[in-house]
């Protein structure tokens, strides 16, 4: 604070302040995109490639656990009661977490354990013939989507490359800059200028209009990608609890005045379906005396089928029924939008898009880098492409940057891996400058 | 105090660094009074850093509740004096700072009380994901609420501000601690909006 005016602390600035104009900010944004896009693609890259092996993986299990998965048809089923305990017998040291009768006579049942050594979300799954009772084969399973194998693997390699929470590191920084990149090219489309006929400029052409047309998809899958990421996934949860956006779940609370015994899982699967419960379900066992039995549809494709209902062990009553359409919206659009990002919520059309996505990210990074190798100088050391020029945010007035600078630190906080990476880049840049004086403007 | 240990660290260097700007700028030059000042900010910093952390949040509140409140009584008069010489609202905006350091000295055990303690739950179908449950406690009381956040608006607006003016500083090359100055004082607004938000 100063009380004396003629100090320089607290004198006006001299300088004119720069008109707002695009062609003040475009060089900006340029470089924004072009460092991102140097530096981030090769981590959206192999997103990309390993997202799109993730996304035919459902059909790839079916064919690979051909022999787990399906049964012959037959007439009559054997009670879901024997099959866990033939499955029982085969996971000794496992205890069952859930039971997934077949939805069709084809389809074999699956009972899910837990045992000691299983990684966090891996299960145990012993795969019965509901018609015979005899146990087809037993995998280690991942997920709430019980995926197998294979799928486990490949949806591992997709998230973290199977270098564990450091792995994870690499995905949530490819979400966490794909919408920058993309906002930033879309700003620079909208103010696009006319590409030469040169080679790169048919480059920057085909470049920016498929950017364009996936830009939307890109969108979806960053922000989706970052719900399940390490850090910026644990603020949108924060954020989520504090807006109540939480996807609640079915009370297990059984009247303290209730009788004792169980009735068995046939019969709280007869229940539910009298119920209007439709397959496919998992009938998860009380988790602890005194709490209910859970059966839940766990359908992932359109129209959801993700009610769940809450059964009394002893009488066989339902006590509690949570349809999905009671969800929020926001606990709608979280299911929703997961189900999407995996290619499961519309089936073929969902994954031939995720697809298309990932073929046209592709193809945008790969003439990106192309254009930047063009931008290379015929003569001289140089080995790669000149970027776009230092010091433009000098042409963009403080009143607008300043808070660009604050929005962008708030965003960074909440998305660390973005804000940490973003603050190398400007170490990195400062250090670059300041050792070649003479590229600075 | 606050909570998240990112966030804390992230108080204690912006405030850490903008008071030790402060005692530079204080030995370096400008007349008594705007040394004085510059003392004043320095002990809101330690002030501020004592309040994020748990050990330490509680330190001597009544010497900081005289402290504050003599410093915002300070930069009032500097404020009044200052209308003389045509501009009042940089040392205004002091004197609400130490102000709203004094409020918050003084609303703070009130707020952790109202915030109680924070939860984790498992999320299904989000595997490797587990979610924040509300906090416990009986909510913070509607007054604090209402002053945090009417002084956190204005704290953000006038750090912007701050902050524009360091930016154009340093684009018209203005003498390099004048810049910094509006610099400390963008840090100040912007940090002291973050514990306001950070009570709540």
């Amino acid at each position: 604070m100063s009380i004396d005016q003629s100090d320089e602390r607290t004198a006006e600035p001299v300088a004119a302040e720069p008109r707002l104009t695009w062609a003040a900010i475009r060089p900006l944004v340029l470089r924004l995109h072009f460092y991102a896009g140097v530096f981030i693609a090769p981590f959206l890259l192999v997103a990309a490639v390993t997202g799109l092996a993730y996304v035919w993986t459902p059909q790839l299990e079916q064919a690979v656990y051909d022999h787990e998965l399906h049964v012959p048809a037959a007439p009559g089923a054997v009670p879901l009661e024997q099959q866990t305990a033939v499955a029982r017998a085969a996971v000794p040291d496992g205890t069952v977490t859930g039971i997934r009768p077949g939805p069709t006579s084809t389809d074999s049942t699956q009972v899910i354990f837990t045992r000691p050594g299983l990684e966090p979300s891996y299960h145990r799954t012993v795969f019965v013939d509901p018609h015979t009772g005899v146990v087809r084969g037993q995998l280690e399973t991942y997920g709430s989507g019980q995926a197998m194998p294979v799928r486990g693997w490949v949806d591992t390699l997709h998230r973290s490359l199977h270098l564990g929470d450091f792995g994870r590191w690499y995905s949530e920084l490819a979400a966490s800059w794909l919408w920058v990149v993309v906002l930033a090219g879309v700003a620079l489309w909208l103010g696009k200028r006319k590409s030469s006929r040169s080679r790169r400029g048919r480059l920057l052409s085909w470049h920016r209009t498929t950017g364009l047309v996936i830009a939307a998809g890109l969108l979806f899958l960053s922000a989706t990608g970052l719900t399940w990421s390490e850090h910026a996934g644990a603020s949108i949860s924060e954020l989520r609890s504090q807006l109540d956006w939480t996807t609640p779940s079915v009370s297990t609370a059984v009247p303290a005045s209730a009788a004792q015994g169980d009735v068995g899982i046939d019969a709280v699967r007869a229940a539910t379906l009298r119920a209007g419960l439709a397959d496919p379900v998992e009938i998860r066992p009380p988790a602890a005396p005194g709490k209910a039995y859970v059966v839940q549809q766990v359908g992932r494709g359109w129209p959801t089928k993700a009610d769940s209902m809450a059964v009394e062990p002893a009488s066989g009553r339902i006590t509690d029924t949570l349809p999905f359409a009671d969800y929020s919206p926001a606990a709608k659009l979280t299911k929703w939008g997961i189900d999407a990002h995996m290619g499961l919520l519309f089936g073929v059309a969902n994954q031939i898009l995720l697809t298309a996505l990932a073929l046209g990210l592709v193809a945008v990074i790969v003439w990106g880098y192309r254009m930047w190798w063009l931008r290379k100088p015929t003569r001289g050391e140089a080995r790669a492409g000149r970027p776009p020029s230092r010091g433009t945010w000098r042409r963009i007035p403080g009143r607008v940057l300043a808070p660009v600078l604050v929005v962008t630190a708030v965003v960074g906080y909440y998305l660390p891996v973005f804000g940490l990476s973003l603050l190398g880049f400007l170490v990195v840049d400062l250090i670059i400058g300041a050792r070649r004086p003479e590229v600075a403007s | 105090m606050i909570e998240a240990t990112g966030l804390r660290w992230i108080l204690t260097i912006v405030f850490a660094a903008t008071g030790f700007f402060c005692l530079y700028r204080c030995f370096r030059q400008g007349p008594v009074t705007s040394r004085f000042g510059d003392v004043l900010h320095a002990a809101m910093c330690v002030a501020m850093v004592a309040m994020a952390w748990p050990a330490t949040m509680a330190f001597a509140r009544l010497p900081q509740l005289a402290l504050f409140g003599f410093a915002a009584v300070w930069f009032a008069v500097a404020t009044a004096r200052g209308a003389a010489h045509g501009s009042r609202w940089h040392p205004a905006f002091h004197a609400v700072m130490m102000a709203a350091m004094a409020w918050m000295v003084f609303a703070m055990p009130r707020a952790m009380v109202g915030s109680g303690a924070a939860s984790t739950m498992d999320m299904p179908g989000m595997e490797g994901m587990a979610m924040a449950l509300p906090s416990a406690g009986g909510g913070v009381p509607a007054d604090v609420v209402v002053v945090a956040l009417v002084l956190a608006i204005a704290f953000c607006w006038a750090g912007v501000a701050f902050l524009a003016r360091a930016i154009d500083g340093v684009r018209a090359a203005a003498p390099p601690v004048r810049t910094a100055g509006w610099g400390a004082d963008a840090l100040m607004g912007l940090g002291t909006t973050v514990m306001l938000l950070a009570m709540l």
